[in-house]
């Protein structure tokens, strides 16, 4: 089945071909026995390494990042090895999947080392509070105000619930599971689409390197979150597509991937929108490609037919789910695509103009990179070296499937995926279209990864030892860039490391007095109770008391209770009594500091990513002038507001009568 | 089976596997039940590949591992969202039920297999054969010793991670007090009448949520009225008090507010004071 390391069905761990027991008994010459120890004392050493980087983190001193060097040499003990290991001919296939197994876990490891215990990312404690609820109540679709269209898109929620039903364990362990899990399952999976399209476990080995040090993997993706959950889904979707296409393969042997791939694709289509639009966006990419063979004579009708019929359906599934399933979708999308194309187009009126200032002065919408950034010098720089770089090698990879003649349409499928991985980093000039691109590259990456590793196999067939010596090394180094680059572009500092107290940075906002305050709620005013506070204690009142959050927009501005210096109006009085908004959670260091994200509760409030200054004193001693504000609970930093609804009420009838 | 014809999974096996880890989940205690993890993952995604693929699959080991994890992973919020289709609740017993119809399913599946593969043994007509059998080259068995360093380095490095944030030393812990409403008074939704002459009682709690004893003081006053008794508490670090502050309310009075501020002994902090009203019910107010 291949040409160089057969496939072989076995029913042990993995099935090692004859070229492999050929190649074990040969580990001592070609010395991969010592290498590979190498990756495992690596491994150690990587372990240490990072839970030493978090530990100094902890306790580092503005400016200090001593914390950054320790990650990234712990890391690159093991990761350079492995690469080497990896990118080698003569590596044991056991040996790859072992390695890509530590991959997928070790992958997990730096959020939990700066988060233990509990939800920290923002989009965790909704995911956490979502399958809380479903599991104390059994109803999926339920609403959630903190990210409101979650309640659309149940399948994490379900299974999350479904398995804390099943082990007994509670959210967050059932979270570590899962996405243990799905790490080790996704690297399976483009293990799986590179051994197809590369013809070999090499290519599936380096595939599956390349996509874990690609965008999103290492933090972003190791979240408790719908899109983390569906990005396993989305690539196992694609499997089932690369398999539709292998050539050999019987009418059976297709039916039953047709099958896999369409009941993986139901599952991501419940599970995240953009995933299962993006999944869609590749299925195209494999008609396309199809359809291209097709038209040179290069591709059976039947394996046309099959592709597009699994493209319809999943179309259909798609649009079914939008439209009848998901109705808060079209309202969650829309700020984002107005905001990107608003955005985009000053940019684009920017460059007409005779001197245009789009990095340096950031207005026009256009970005500031890395500004205000703790992230250090080398990091930044290596970030802006990534597109050239993954430019070059998707170049020299793309001209060496070329030389072979696009003999497959997985490989020009993923060749087609790899390019919309390239046509999005114009997206990043704009703050809304960056969001999009970087949630993108999760998805299109395993077409870079895919492409790169056909061209990097190559290496490892060169004749001349040295010739072959130096590029294993120079392609070791370019992984290890990839790796820096694209973790400094996804994340900032707050949500890799823990640190110090930072205001409205969501990570290191959600203080001890913030939860204690939300038990203490939850033990004395009961579950369902309507509350408005900042971005922080929402999330904390939420997951940890279960409050219903009022919902703020232009045309409900509650936010005049929390950020409002001056005494809530009519209108918003009039919202309170209608919405039954009973409370309200001050944060008394909102007057000290701008929110790191921007904002103190919405995007859309007054000043948003604009403000210069934290919001006045006035803001919190509002409330010593309203007898309908009862102060019920006091600490360092929190203060917690019951609204004397009857008050209340009597007040606006007293203003509409006049 | 019919000796000979492809191995396509056996549904009886099949069902007792399922029927053991549904008795599992029902059976043993939550404590316990962590152990049946690796039946999760696996057992609904095997039945799966069981019926979708037989013995087509063209691969083991590792990806067949994984494809059979995803299986199971979307075979739980399909059955949910399959089951409150029709009214049925995300229970215990639901998930419970709806994985043994799941795999029963899978077993009809992988029998009609059987019994089909059974006919071409006999010569009966059939389509597809199963390909991954064919010409397949011989198969290696796993060194399993092979496994023992990089699992080993894997277990190790895994502890070192689990154990490191309670180990190495991290920054300390917040440190801050709480003063609040208590019992029915945290529930007080508006102006409480007080009667002319009478005390009202206002409970109060308070928590020290330091590493050291503190020292606090109570002091209570109702705005245009006497002064109410200040309480003096000594707390030791984590230490809860529930107590109460009483005094007169001024009569013929509405909304009198009542303000209990806090002062820390030795500290800067500036505690906002818990604030209530009163009325008195011999008025309209």
């Amino acid at each position: 089945m291949t040409s160089a390391q057969p496939l072989v069905r076995t029913t042990g761990f993995v099935r090692p071909s004859r070229r492999a027991a050929r190649d074990t008994r040969s580990l001592g010459r070609s010395g991969m026995g010592r290498l590979v120890a190498l990756c495992w004392i690596g491994l150690i050493v990587c372990a240490v390494g990072l839970s030493w980087s978090t530990s100094l983190a902890s306790r580092a001193a503005p400016g200090d990042n001593t914390h950054f060097d320790v990650f990234w040499v712990s890391l690159l003990c093991f990761l350079l090895p492995a690469s080497v290991a990896l990118l080698r001919r003569n590596t044991r296939d056991l040996d790859r999947v072992l390695l890509v197994i530590a991959l997928g876990l070790l992958s997990m490891a730096p959020k939990y080392l700066a988060y233990p215990g509990g939800p920290a990312f923002f989009d965790e404690y909704a995911h956490w509070t979502q399958t809380e609820r479903l599991t104390e109540d059994g109803l999926l679709f339920q609403k959630n105000n903190q990210v409101v269209v979650i309640g659309d898109y149940p399948a994490m929620h379900a299974t999350a619930a479904s398995l804390r039903h099943i082990t007994g364990l509670d959210t967050y362990e059932v979270s570590m599971v899962m996405l243990l899990a799905q790490h080790v399952v996704s690297l399976a999976a483009v293990f799986a689409i590179g051994t197809m399209v590369g013809k070999s476990r090499h290519t599936g080995g380096i595939a599956a390197l390349l996509y874990a040090v690609g965008p999103g993997f290492w933090f972003f993706n190791a979240q408790f979150s719908y899109e983390a959950y569906a990005i396993h889904l989305f690539l196992w979707s694609c499997v089932s597509l690369v398999h539709l296409h292998t050539a050999g393969s019987t009418a059976r042997i297709r039916t039953s991937w047709l099958v896999v791939g369409l009941w993986i694709s139901f599952a991501l289509v419940a599970s995240h929108h953009l995933s299962s639009y993006l999944n869609l966006v590749v299925s195209t990419s494999f008609v396309a490609a199809a359809l291209f063979r097709w038209i040179l004579r290069r591709e059976s009708t039947q394996h046309v037919v099959e592709v597009l019929l699994f493209f319809a359906v999943v179309a259909f599934l798609t649009i079914w789910w939008f439209f009848t399933q998901a109705p808060n979708t079209s309202a969650y999308y829309t700020p984002y695509l107005e905001g990107g194309a608003s955005e985009m187009l000053s940019i684009v009126e920017s460059f007409g103009a005779e001197t245009p200032e789009i990095e340096t002065t950031g207005e026009d919408g256009a970005r500031e990179f890395f500004k205000g950034s703790t992230l250090p010098i080398y990091e930044q720089l290596i970030s802006f070296v990534v597109p050239p770089l993954a430019a070059l090698l998707a170049g020299i990879s793309f001209l060496v499937q070329w030389r072979r003649g696009l003999a497959r349409t997985a490989a020009v499928a993923m060749t087609l995926v790899a390019s919309l991985y390239f046509l999005v980093f114009p997206l990043m000039l704009s703050e809304t279209g960056a969001e999009g691109a970087r949630r993108s590259w999760s998805f299109t990456s395993l077409g870079f990864s895919v492409l790169v590793a056909v061209g990097m196999v190559s290496i490892a067939h060169l004749r001349r030892r040295i010739v072959r010596g130096t590029l294993l090394g120079i392609a070791a180094v370019c992984i290890a860039l990839l790796m820096v680059g694209n973790v400094a572009v996804g994340m900032n500092e707050v949500y890799r490391f823990p640190g110090p107290y930072i205001y409205g940075s969501d990570t290191r906002s959600a203080t001890s007095d913030i939860f204690s305050a939300a038990e203490w709620f939850g033990d004395t005013q009961g579950p369902n109770q309507t509350l408005i506070g900042d971005r922080t204690t929402q999330v904390a009142f939420a997951s940890e008391a279960r409050a219903t959050l009022g919902v703020p927009s232009a045309a409900n501005p509650i936010w005049d209770y929390t950020i409002g210096e001056a005494v809530p109006s009519d209108d918003v009085l009039h919202s309170t009594v209608a919405n039954e908004l009973r409370y309200v959670v001050i944060d008394k260091r909102q007057i000290t500091a701008i929110p790191l994200i921007g904002f103190y509760l919405d995007q859309n409030e007054p000043l948003a990513l604009e403000r210069e200054e934290p919001v006045g004193e006035a803001s919190i001693a509002k409330f010593d002038q309203l007898d309908y504000a009862l102060r019920i609970y006091s600490s360092d930093n929190i203060v917690i507001y019951r609204f004397d609804l009857g008050r209340v009420t009597d007040l606006v009838s007293e203003e509409t009568q006049r | 089976m019919t000796p000979g014809t492809p191995d396509v999974g056996k549904p009886v096996p099949l069902l007792a596997m399922a029927a053991t880890f549904a008795l599992g989940v029902m059976v043993i205690p939550a404590s316990l039940r962590f152990v049946l993890i690796p039946a999760a993952l696996l057992i609904p995604g095997h039945a799966m590949v069981c019926a979708i693929f037989g013995s087509a699959l063209p691969f083991g080991g590792f990806r067949k591992v994984s494809l059979m994890i995803v299986l199971s992973l979307t075979s739980y919020p399909v059955s949910a969202i399959a089951a409150i289709s029709v009214g049925i609740r995300l229970t215990r017993v639901s998930v419970v039920v709806t994985m043994l119809l799941l795999v029963l399913v899978c077993a009809a599946i992988v029998d009609f297999r059987n019994r089909r593969s059974g006919d071409v043994a006999l010569g009966m007509p059939n389509g597809d054969r199963n390909v991954a059998t064919n010409g397949a080259a011989p198969e290696v068995p796993v060194q399993w010793t092979s496994l023992l360093v990089p699992g080993a380095a894997m277990v190790l490095a895994a502890l070192i991670i689990a154990v490191s944030p309670v180990v190495l030393p991290r920054a300390s812990p917040q440190e801050f007090t709480t003063f609040s409403l208590s019992n029915r008074w945290s529930l007080v939704a508006g102006s409480v009448p007080i009667p002319e002459g009478s005390e009202p009682t206002v409970q109060v709690q308070l928590v020290n949520s330091s590493t050291q004893e503190q020292t606090y003081r109570l002091e209570p006053s109702v705005q245009n009225g006497d002064a109410w008794e200040p309480t003096v508490i000594t707390l030791a670090a984590g230490e809860r008090w529930n107590g109460s502050v009483t005094g007169p309310v001024p009569a013929s009075v509405c909304r009198a507010r009542l303000e209990i501020d806090l002062v820390q002994e030795g500290s800067a902090v500036d505690f906002d004071p818990l604030v209530l009203f009163f009325d008195d019910p011999a008025l309209d107010c």
